[in-house]
């Protein structure tokens, strides 16, 4: 089937038969050491590719609707495309990579960006609402393609948390470095100590990834 | 931080093997790390078979440096010809119609609506390797400097790889 994706490119794809095709054969909740991926392969319901395209222009300006989500600390990287098909219906792909468990983040999702959830999902066939949770959680069971082969360049040890507490606990310790320059040693062991006792929480964290 | 994201028809009937050999990627069949020095540099990637009767391989990757750079890289690898291998495009396949694909046919790709990423672009994944090692390092400095009189611990200090770095860079 040949289809043509905003002007621009020709391509054959057969993407009509996804709905039929449960992705039976994938890993639920696929992960790799502790990061965990989804890919959800969604069709959009009819005159929902209007609103989805106003959800995202409206998030490509402004984190407001997702700073929650960032502050979970939990998802590293969500990414919404729509796929290039001109033939009804229109295909919504969302891959997202995250550290934690399923159980905890997508039901946390669903509850605290409810509307925001909504917003996005509520434009795709057989979304079954934000609530109860334990119906998104079956849903994203049944759509996840999870992923066949997963890779990353970060440590061993790495999670969404563990690289922002390290990159957080990075530069306050090079603005540490830079003002105990030429400190005589009794006041260098009082300013490490107060910094160690400010950062405990991020310099634990150090010792349980160690 | 650039990323991509490509889909490709798999050719007939070979879905599943393809769906195996990812896997088998996956479990570390081989005798190396796949995609060695190019996994370094990858935040995250992934590949997907997301369909049965009309199989599409999906590819996305999120990475440091040129992109340019990294798909040349790629397509170079063994890794990525036995992968391609099983769709129906390119072809013929070897390393340079590969590296003109990935690099030049932009109907491959597959250009996302939103993206949300907590990390800043400047977080680039050997710096985020960097800072969780000096984040184990000063933990188990802070452990030790706990029974140190103020003249070790100055010294003991002073001698961390990571204070001479920022101090003497």
């Amino acid at each position: 089937m040949t289809l043509r994706t905003r002007g621009r490119a020709t391509r054959v794809i057969g993407l009509t038969t996804i709905a039929r095709m449960r992705p039976k054969l994938r890993p639920k909740t696929f992960s790799v050491g502790r990061w965990r991926t989804v890919t959800l392969v969604s069709p959009i319901r009819c005159g929902g590719r209007l609103p989805l395209r106003l959800v995202f222009l409206l998030g490509r300006h402004t984190d407001l609707l997702i700073r929650r989500l960032v502050q979970m600390r939990v998802i590293a990287l969500a990414r919404w495309t729509f796929l290039p098909t001109r033939e009804e219906p229109r295909w919504l792909l969302f891959e997202t990579s995250w550290s934690g468990s399923n159980q905890s983040y997508i039901p946390d999702l669903a509850l605290l960006m409810r509307i925001q959830a909504q917003s996005i999902w509520g434009n795709v066939r057989r979304w079954p609402g934000p609530v109860p949770t334990t119906r998104v959680l079956t849903w994203v069971d049944s759509n996840d393609w999870g992923s066949d082969y997963f890779f990353t360049g970060y440590d061993d040890g790495a999670s969404t948390q563990v690289i922002l507490h390290a990159l957080e606990l990075q530069g306050s310790f090079e603005s540490f470095v830079e003002s105990s320059r030429g400190l005589s040693p009794d006041l260098l062991s009082q300013r490490w100590s107060e910094f160690a006792t400010r950062s405990q929480d991020l310099l634990r964290e150090g010792v349980e990834e160690a | 931080m650039p990323e991509v994201a490509f889909l490709t028809k798999v050719r007939r009937g070979r879905e599943e093997a393809l769906r195996n050999h990812l896997r088998a990627l996956q479990d570390g069949a081989g005798a190396l790390p796949p995609f060695g020095e190019l996994a370094a540099r990858t935040h995250f990637a992934r590949f997907v078979v997301i369909a049965s009767g009309e199989p599409h391989l999906l590819f996305t990757s999120r990475f440091d440096g040129s992109e340019r750079a990294y798909l040349s890289d790629l397509a170079a690898t063994d890794e990525a010809i036995e992968i391609w291998e099983y769709c129906a495009q390119p072809r013929p396949l070897d390393h340079q119609s590969l590296r003109a694909y990935l690099l030049r046919d932009r109907s491959a790709r597959i250009p996302p609506s939103y993206v949300v990423c907590v990390l800043k672009d400047t977080d680039t994944v050997k710096r985020i390797n960097g800072a969780m090692s000096l984040q184990r390092k000063l933990s188990d400095f802070a452990l030790e400097a706990q029974d140190m009189n103020p003249i070790d611990l100055a010294h003991a200090f002073r001698q961390l790889r990571a204070v001479r770095e920022i101090a003497e860079p």
